[in-house]
């Protein structure tokens, strides 16, 4: 299947039916101790020649749908991109709000037994933890591209046994949530005492594509921008406010922080927070309208106190 | 502790509105001695800052030869360019500086000089050209071609009328077309074309340009078409600055600090710059 | 232009001595009463430089810390003075935390290294008082790389995992416990003269079986890298084809930058309530587009722009100014990129440009 795919995509690329391959390939780094190891990454082909270099396995980590809105990729001609059957959503997102152009887009949809957790650069030897929800008793994810959403759907699982689960993020939370408040309030002081406002987790969201990021603005400068604890606190506030309703829980935010703030404890609360309170899922269509650009009669208005 | 990023203060003397968004601050050092003391000279630049809003440069506008007083043209811009222009006379600023280089005008001396400035890039020729007719015999002619947009974009508005009537300078004023009044008594016309038009001569002479990019452009083709070798052609660079010391890393053309290198540079030094400007 | 780039730069005649683990707490005890001791602490599963109250805190597992040694004298975010207006006018007070004196024990080689590549920046004409009153308040032991991190790459660029510049006291565990000390600076000299007692000299049998250890450990890591070459091809290539490639991927996350222990670029903001406030130097990335954003223009709209800023001013145009690479090889950036970049890769592609460029085809090539 992957062999096919090769194919199709040569002939694309070769034809002009394409510009670029945006998928996840390996390349070799070079150790300290001498060794060469093969890490798996992003990589953007457009010459027929590199097409053998694709690959797809459990550390096909990445979510790719994030270059989709950079400039950089924009004068590339069509792109033919990877996708997770959990990155599907990000893409159903972005065309909610219409920032691609479905047409400039050739969907490989993957099917998926589960990716590695990743953490500051580290394979954490277990599961992901958006995954464990996602398989079903097989081992393979529940959710799928299906062919009308994708343009080809690559059927092969990546090899390999089923590694150790790790903790699921929804569990994380409950146990987060049980802590009295003092010490979740002191949890939070001293993860957001670290964070260094590089802003990584903005650079890899796939949601976070403005232009002029409100905690850029200067006129009025509505956040401090210095790293203290008061601006840190006043951006990731920020942070989580833009992206509910948008936020799709790929991951990407917490995995590429370099300080490893468990951000996604926050972002599945307001996944959460908007299923409870008006049944909304984000990304999981992309005909559905925008959560904060609908109104129901009967939505749940008791925050308004 | 004293460090470099410490400004000292400087009162607000007087402020004049040049355009609907330019002003012209005359600031005096609060410290009598600094007051007495500084020195600058024509072509350097200074971190100016308001209090809780922060800093920009600008270059010094006035010229060294005047004592007493700086002053910096400001166009409103964006933050701190528009808390200048909502300050009031005898409100406090901060100063850092003068930083940079500075125009060649040990080497100029006894060469004709040509100015040529569009909009608010008038003002650190203005210091120059002062600096220039203070000692006035020591150059030979002097030429100053400026425009702007529209009539109502011209700065230094009253000096512009002492230039045009000095007989120890020839004074030119253009606007872009559309941009005349029914009482302008200038040329109207884009600067680099109207600069053809002069009777300049490239022989022992030194141009200075100054202005928005496109103008810088192609006035340096014109005065190259003329026969001006690149090292006589000078002008000033703009990059992103916050420290103005050569250590926030932002300034930089190649390996060249726009901060402490620059801002000034011969056409020639622009030339051997990677094009990243 | 053809600059050397320097590797060393040695201070006074190196003494070799020798100390317990159990003696170098004794010091650190002794120290905490009059000094602020820093140390690499492991907390929420990072590892990080931090003030510590005994000995015990200190982290001594093999590694480096995640953020870089820098952060102690160049700190994320420092106010460099608060503002008061008042009916007198504007009162400005700048930190008074700067002639603390200060100890640093366990830091890597490569992170104090990077020191003294920042030192020259900071004192580039004009001194910075706020880094350098922290770097000369400072007194740094450290701690050699027994065994490198995966990413490390310090030889490549020929340096070495026991690399003596910019410790002032330099340890090296010789044995279960066990640690031989250079004593490279005056600054050491005088830490070693007040606790005399605690230290031996070092065997000729230690020192050599120090030399053997560091053999075997640098023939094990990367050779170095012909940075001389790369330097010339990038004197000349800053317009080539091949950096919009090189970069392809890079999501512009600043990592790479924060990270490094050479990197040094910042912001200069202003934040205040009413009538006080603070003038802010926090630091910045070459890797953010609003970095050089100015009202009307961007010299380096795009991304690879930005990339290739930051190869060149760590490979070309340091070395152009202060003849010094502005690398230590600490890996931090290759093994955090988000994105998989990796600056060996990059050196790695540069250099088959170079190959390329001496046998195959001419690039185009701008003058
Ligand atoms: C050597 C030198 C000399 C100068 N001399 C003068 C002078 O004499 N007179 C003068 O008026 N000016 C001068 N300038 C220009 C002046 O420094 C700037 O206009 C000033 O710094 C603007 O500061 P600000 O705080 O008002 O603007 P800021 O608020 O910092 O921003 C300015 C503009 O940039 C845009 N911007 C900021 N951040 C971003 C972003 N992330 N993305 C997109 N856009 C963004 C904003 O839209 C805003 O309009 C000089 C500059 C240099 C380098
Ligand atoms: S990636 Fe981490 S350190 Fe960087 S801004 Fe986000 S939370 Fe802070
Ligand atoms: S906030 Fe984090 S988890 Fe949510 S879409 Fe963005 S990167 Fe993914
Ligand atoms: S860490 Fe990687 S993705 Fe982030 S700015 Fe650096 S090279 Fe780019
Ligand atoms: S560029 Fe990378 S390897 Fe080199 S010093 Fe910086 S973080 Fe370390
Ligand atoms: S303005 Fe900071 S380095 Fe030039």
């Amino acid at each position: 299947m992957m062999d096919d795919l090769k194919t199709r995509l040569k002939e694309m690329l070769t034809s002009g039916a394409i510009g670029m391959v945006i998928g996840y390939g390996q390349k070799e780094i070079y150790m300290a101790d001498g060794s060469r190891e093969y890490r798996t990454c992003p990589v953007f082909l457009s010459r027929d020649t590199e097409i053998d270099r694709l690959v797809w396995n459990r550390h096909c980590v990445q979510n790719l749908v994030t270059y989709l809105t950079k400039e950089e990729y924009k004068e590339s001609g069509k792109i033919a991109l990877m996708v997770k059957p959990c990155d599907l959503k990000a893409i159903h997102v972005l065309e909610q709000e219409k920032q691609i152009d479905r047409k400039r887009l050739f969907i490989i949809g993957l099917t998926c037994k589960g990716v590695m957790a990743e953490k500051m650069g580290i394979d954490e030897g277990h599961l992901a933890g958006k995954c464990i929800k996602c398989l079903d008793s097989s081992g393979k994810s529940s959710a799928v591209c299906t062919p009308d959403e994708a343009d080809i759907v690559i059927e092969t699982l990546p090899d390999g046994d089923m590694p150790p689960k790790g903790k699921d993020i929804s569990s994380d939370l409950e146990g987060f949530e049980k802590m009295p408040s003092e010490k979740r309030w002191a949890f939070w002081q001293n993860q957001f005492l670290k964070c260094l406002r590089c802003y990584a987790c903005r650079s890899a969201c796939p949601m976070c594509y403005c232009e002029q990021c409100i905690c850029d603005m200067s006129r009025p400068q509505w956040i401090d921008k210095s790293p203290h604890l008061k601006g840190n606190f006043l951006f990731h506030i920020v942070r989580a406010f833009h992206l509910t309703g948008r936020c799709v829980g790929c991951g990407e935010c917490e995995r590429v922080c370099p300080m490893g703030i468990p951000l996604m404890l926050i972002n599945q609360k307001m996944i959460d927070t908007v299923k409870d309170l008006y049944g909304y899922e984000s990304g999981k269509d992309p005909e559905q309208a925008p959560l904060l650009s609908q109104f129901k009669m009967d939505d749940d208005q008791s925050f308004i106190k | 502790m004293n460090h470099l990023y410490k400004p000292t203060l400087m009162k607000i003397e007087q402020i004049k509105e040049e355009t609907s968004d330019v002003k012209t601050f005359r600031l005096v050092f609060l410290d009598p001695l600094l007051k007495e003391t500084f020195q600058f000279k024509a072509g350097q630049f200074a971190e100016i800052s308001v209090f809780g809003e922060g800093e920009a440069t600008f270059c010094i506008a006035s010229s060294p030869t005047w004592h007493g007083f700086i002053e910096c043209s400001v166009k409103r811009a964006g933050k701190v360019t528009q808390a200048l222009h909502q300050m009031d006379v005898g409100d406090t600023v901060g100063f850092r500086g003068p930083y940079g280089n500075h125009f060649p005008v040990e080497e100029m001396r006894k060469k004709d000089l040509v100015f040529v400035a569009g909009g608010i890039g008038l003002a650190p020729l203005r210091s120059l050209i002062w600096n220039c007719l203070y000692s006035r015999d020591q150059f030979g002619k002097i030429t100053i071609l400026y425009g702007a947009r529209s009539v109502a974009d011209l700065v230094y508005k009253e000096e512009l009328k002492t230039w045009e009537t000095r007989h120890d300078t020839y004074f030119i004023k253009t606007v872009d077309p559309g941009g005349e009044t029914n009482d302008w008594d200038g040329k109207i016309g884009f600067v680099p074309l109207v600069m053809r038009d002069l009777d300049i001569n490239p022989q022992n002479a030194y141009a200075i340009v100054c202005g928005p990019p496109v103008m810088i452009k192609f006035t340096v083709q014109g005065l190259d078409a003329m026969g001006f070798s690149p090292e006589k052609i000078i002008t000033t660079l703009e990059m992103k600055m916050k420290c103005g010391l050569g250590k926030c890393g932002r300034c930089n053309i190649g390996h060249t600090y726009v901060c402490k290198d620059g801002p000034v540079f011969s056409f020639a030094e622009i030339q051997a710059m990677p094009a990243e400007f | 232009m053809q600059t050397t780039i320097e590797t060393d730069i040695k201070q006074v005649e190196t003494m070799n001595k020798q100390i317990s683990k159990k003696a170098i707490d004794a010091i650190i005890s002794e120290l905490t009463e009059g000094c602020q001791i820093f140390a690499p602490v492991v907390q929420d599963g990072i590892k990080l430089y931090k003030q510590i109250e005994s000995p015990e805190q200190i982290n001594w597992g093999h590694g480096n810390c995640h953020r870089s040694l820098k952060e102690l004298f160049f700190p994320i975010t420092e106010p460099v003075f608060s503002f008061r207006q008042t009916r007198k006018g504007i009162q400005i007070e700048t930190p008074g935390n700067h002639n603390k004196k200060r100890v640093v024990i366990g830091a890597r080689p490569c992170d104090c290294n990077a020191l003294s590549i920042t030192d020259k920046v900071f004192k580039w004409d004009y001194e910075d008082e706020l880094y350098l009153s922290f770097r000369e308040n400072t007194l740094i032991i450290g701690v050699s790389c027994i065994q490198p991190e995966p990413f490390c790459f310090c030889t490549a660029l020929n340096l070495s995992p026991f690399d003596e510049t910019g410790s002032d006291i330099l340890l090296t565990e010789t044995g279960k416990g066990i640690y031989h000390a250079n004593i490279i600076t005056e600054k050491g000299v005088a830490l070693f003269e007040r606790f005399k007692e605690h230290f031996t000299e070092a065997s000729p049998d230690q020192s050599a079986r120090k030399d053997a250890m560091l053999k075997d450990i640098v023939s094990k890591m990367p050779a170095p890298f012909p940075m001389q070459d790369i330097k010339t091809w990038l004197d000349k290539n800053f317009d080539h084809p091949v950096w919009e490639e090189i970069a392809l991927g890079c999501i512009g996350c600043g990592t790479c930058t924060y990270l490094c222990p050479t990197c040094h670029c910042f912001d200069i903001t202003d934040e205040s309530r009413g009538y006080a406030g603070e003038r802010l130097r926090n630091w910045d990335s070459c890797a953010f587009g609003h970095f050089t954003q100015m009202p009307a223009h961007q010299p380096r709209p795009l991304q690879w722009q930005r990339f290739r800023q930051r190869v060149m001013h760590k490979f070309k145009y340091y070395i152009d100014r202060f003849s010094r690479l502005a690398c230590v090889g600490c890996g931090r950036c290759r093994s955090l990129c988000p994105a998989g970049k990796d600056t060996v890769e990059v050196i790695q592609t540069l250099q088959k440009q170079i190959d390329l460029a001496e046998t195959g085809p001419k690039t185009n090539k701008k003058g």
